[in-house]
């Protein structure tokens, strides 16, 4: 129906234009007009739904393998030019080259993970003679976190009732951007502190041992932990961060924990797509009952998160949510801008062909 | 050509654009109705299957002597509709203190976990089965769809028969827009 409605502005106007200018638009341009425009929809449809949906997960691995070997060399340039001219004073010439390489062959250098991905190392010389230090420093086992796509249809879906409303707004201030950034080639940090003032020592040994917990659990549970610590919270900034996360990604085991001047939780609360409940409730309660009377541990914040998931989490198919995908519409900003490049298209092609005589 | 041939023609290949599109959009709403009544009773039974197998497990971990299970089963669904407020797992560890007082910490533990998880796990199958419904609704009643869903005879299932299990207490408290203090036993 939506291609319906997008059809109507274009196909007026290439008919006014055959109208008005009947004896020089002809009537197969006026079809080629109607053809390129129902061309142009599709890909907008397609694009709308692509875009709507279009989102990006993480997930967890190890090295299993690391090599290197010889390919075509990428760098080529012109060589062998020469020039010929033809028809005489007011001939023209033309320049004629080959194609030529700077090397006979290129080295590349790769690392593979237990998920099936390929990390492709930077050369450090133009053709990748020398071992780039990076690729010397990987070893086998490292826990790897590497972006892949996936279709979410709960992001299209903003009036679905997964889709909180209301409390972002609220907590602004504190609400963390998604930690979803790539580092270092297969490095994530999945360790959020909010309103807490911890040591960088601190932070970095937690998003290591998370890696690699993530490592652990990653490919047999489908998972990716990410634990946000915070303090002086109520337990509605768990919703708020729920809404603007959208509920994490498909594959996320989210841990929200509130702690006091001590670290000692004073509510934890899990998300995640899950089937099965139980990994959320279980971690959130052994982590209430976290003992740091001896300072706080993250080694045993992490071994109940490892027991609890390992045990415990079923990952959702995104696929139970596909009912969503009628809800995909465009929204107002798309429909103005396909508008526009219709009525641009549609405009153009009328000059074009007023200009240029085809039939 | 003569220009009266040409706006002819034009307006045929137009009406027929239209009418292609117009004739694959009935046919696609037909489908993606027909889709939509066979996931939401399909959303209804997997809630009942999941009521069912919650209530089970409850019994199932607690331990309690075969005669007394039916009464733990009406504690149980009792505290998934949300009867006994945010605590109803408690309302389920009295009735089994009263009929088992041996019994362990560790049980009273996995039971308070089962009941939690398993009224999350069934609110959140709720809130789909309420979405689903939302869906469909909105694909009825919403220009030009609605027109085409009356044309075709939709909806073909009884829409009042779709929907979410609440407690007697939920309703009146929602039919005298009053509820009172939570009493657990």
């Amino acid at each position: 129906m939506i291609l319906l409605v997008m059809l109507i502005i274009p196909t007026l106007v290439a008919f006014g234009f055959m109208l008005a200018n009947k004896r020089r638009i002809a009537f197969k341009e006026f079809l080629i007009q109607i053809g390129v425009q129902t061309f142009l929809i599709f890909l907008f449809s397609l694009f709308i739904g692509w875009q709507n949906t279009h989102d990006v997960e993480v997930w967890n691995g190890r090295i299993t393998a690391k090599k290197t070997f010889h390919v075509s060399c990428e760098h080529s340039y012109q060589c062998n030019c020469y020039t010929t001219c033809s028809g005489g004073r007011n001939g023209s010439c033309t320049t004629h080259c080959s194609t030529c390489y700077e090397h006979w062959y290129d080295v590349d250098w790769e690392a593979y993970t237990s998920n099936g991905e390929t990390i492709d190392i930077d050369r450090i010389d133009r053709q990748g003679i020398y071992e780039p230090p990076r690729w010397t420093a990987i070893q086998i086992g490292e826990p790897t976190a590497l972006p892949h796509s996936f279709t979410n249809y709960v992001k299209a879906a903003p009036n679905s009732l997964f889709r909180k409303t209301g409390l972002v707004e609220q907590y602004r201030d504190q609400i963390p951007r998604y930690p979803g950034n790539v580092y270092d080639y297969y490095h994530v940090n999945r360790f959020v502190a909010v309103n807490l003032k911890l040591p960088e020592q601190f932070k970095r040994e937690f998003n290591q041992k998370l890696e690699d917990l993530n490592a652990t659990l990653g490919r047999a549970k489908q998972v990716n932990i990410i634990v946000v610590m915070v303090t002086g919270m109520p337990e509605d900034y768990y919703y708020a961060l729920e809404q603007s996360w959208i509920g994490g990604k498909k594959n996320d085991f989210i841990i929200v924990m509130n702690v006091n001047d001590i670290y000692k939780p004073t509510w934890v609360k899990a998300m995640a797509w899950s089937s099965n409940k139980m990994a959320e409730v279980v971690v959130a309660d052994k982590l209430m009952q976290l003992d740091v009377s001896k300072g706080f541990s993250i080694d045993s914040v992490l071994d109940i998160a490892k027991d609890g998931i390992g045990k415990n989490f079923v990952r959702q198919p995104m696929n139970d949510y596909q009912y969503l995908s009628k809800e995909i519409t465009p929204t107002l900003g798309q429909w103005i801008f396909f508008i526009i490049v219709g009525l641009i298209v549609s405009i153009g092609l009328g000059i074009f062909f007023l200009q240029n005589d085809f039939y | 050509m003569t220009t009266l041939a040409k706006v002819l023609l034009g307006l045929l290949v137009v009406f027929g654009l239209f009418f292609g599109i117009s004739v694959s959009s009935v046919i696609s709403i037909n489908n993606s109705l027909v889709t939509q009544e066979a996931g939401l009773t399909a959303q209804y039974k997997q809630n009942q299957n999941n009521y069912d197998n919650f209530i089970k497990k409850v019994v199932e971990v607690a331990q309690v002597p075969s005669m007394m299970r039916d009464d733990l089963e009406k504690v149980t669904k009792a505290a998934i509709q949300g009867r006994y407020g945010e605590k109803g797992s408690q309302a389920v560890f009295q009735f089994i203190k009263e009929q088992n007082p041996t019994v362990s910490s560790e049980v009273y533990t996995k039971i308070q976990q089962v009941i939690d998880s398993g009224r999350t796990s069934f609110e959140s199958e709720q809130k789909m089965l309420l979405d689903k419904k939302r869906v469909y609704e909105v694909s009825l009643n919403s220009f030009p769809t609605s027109f085409v869903a009356k044309f075709l005879g939709f909806p073909k299932i009884d829409l009042s028969n779709i929907d979410i299990v609440t407690s007697d207490r939920t309703d009146k408290a929602f039919e005298k827009k009053k509820d009172e203090p939570i009493q657990l036993r």
